[in-house]
């Protein structure tokens, strides 16, 4: 595979690490590249973009969200083999305005920014996507015509089905999964679902299920429910539409949500 | 116990819905609805000829008592699970369960006390 970053010196004249295999890139994980950013200022996000000509990656994570994990691994990766990319990490709810601007209702989510511009966006742990829509970003902007494999994914990295499935039901605290989005719902019961999150102030994350086959029927069987809206509170089944219908004049439901997800 | 249905004539689906509910919860009342012609020019329902596809049901049954929603529509949908596999099958089940109390709880409050 071939590494933008030879073994040799950065910018203040110190010699890298050596890059090697697999294995040494994970035990040299504890050096924090320096094109990987905490965000502590959202104006030093604005002025980058602003000024950078390049992509810029964003990287929205939460610290209740253990799936974040996977995601950090290998975004510390990728800023190593992309040495001229800057990457944010962005702890999502202490960036509201940013997390807003780029829609960011779950975590983790990667955003690949190019001025005003979004050029890539990966929800949920892909590493695969991940892997491929930043390469691809800077394949363009290289003005190199898309790759088809852009270096390999660690075996441990993979996913099975099970884990993806978890680890989307807790993208967010309040997590619906519906057919179609919030604004163009492709199904009645959807479009009151949401209708009933939103009325009830309720701050949630969504996913299409019509855009992934292998969540859709996945998820029938891991719940042991057949049939979608489903909503999720903290990672556990709450029902379908009739139950969230039935929870809300008896108070249930607001229970059920935790104090940050609603909105004031 | 009342059993009521559309007025039209019961498919074979929803005679196959009646009895199995009958069967499990031996209902206080079973109220089957088809609801499948307000659905028919969905994208997923084109091309399938089934006029049985999506239904709503009103249970009121002892055997719900002290079970969650959620158990309760489980159960339901477990007692279906083949229908609603097949091909042209049940494609949406609207469910209303409830106990006896819990309906003599609602009317209370609806008609309850100045």
């Amino acid at each position: 595979m071939s590494t933008e970053n030879q073994a040799g010196v950065n910018n203040t004249g110190e010699p890298k690490g050596a890059t090697g295999s697999t294995s040494d890139n994970i035990s040299v994980a504890n050096q924090v590249p320096k094109n990987l950013n905490e965000l502590k200022d959202d104006q030093v996000l604005r002025k980058m973009l602003e000024q950078k000509k390049q992509e810029v990656v964003l990287y929205f994570w939460a610290a209740w969200a253990q799936h974040c994990k996977q995601v950090d691994t290998v975004i510390q990766d990728l800023a190593k083999k992309y040495t001229k990319t800057e990457f944010f990490r962005i702890e999502a709810e202490k960036f509201e305005g940013v997390s807003e601007a780029y829609d960011i209702s779950a975590v983790p989510t990667v955003i690949v920014a190019k001025k005003d511009k979004i050029i890539g966006r990966v929800d949920g742990v892909n590493i695969p996507k991940l892997v491929q829509q930043i390469a691809d970003c800077r394949a363009a902007t290289n003005g190199i015509t898309k790759q088809p494999s852009a270096g390999s994914v660690p075996a441990d990295l993979k996913q099975d089905l099970n884990t993806r499935l978890k680890e989307c039901i807790n993208r967010a605290k309040v997590m619906v999964f519906i057919k179609g989005t919030p604004a163009q719902p492709r199904c009645g019961f959807s479009r009151k679902i949401i209708g009933l999150l939103n009325e009830n102030k309720i701050k949630y994350g969504y996913f299409d299920i019509l855009t992934d086959e292998e969540v859709r029927q996945g998820l029938k069987e891991y719940s042991d429910w057949p049939t979608f809206p489903q909503l999720y509170i903290k990672g556990e089944l709450v029902g379908g539409l009739d139950i969230v219908t039935e929870m809300i004049p008896t108070g249930e439901l607001i229970e059920m949500v935790p104090k940050e997800s609603i909105l004031s | 116990m009342s059993t009521a249905s559309t007025p039209k004539t019961p498919g074979k689906v929803e005679r196959l819905i009646e009895e199995r509910i009958q069967k499990a919860f031996n209902p206080e009342e079973l109220k089957i609805t088809n609801d499948s012609h307000l659905h028919r020019h969905h994208a997923p329902m084109q091309g399938v000829s089934s006029t049985e596809t999506h239904f709503r049901v009103r249970i009121v049954s002892s055997a719900f008592a002290k079970k969650p929603m959620l158990m309760r529509h489980r159960e339901i949908f477990r007692l279906l699970d083949d229908e609603m596999k097949r091909v042209g099958g049940i494609h949406a089940l609207v469910l209303d369960t409830k106990t006896p109390e819990e309906v003599a709880a609602a009317a209370q409050k609806t008609h309850g006390s100045p």
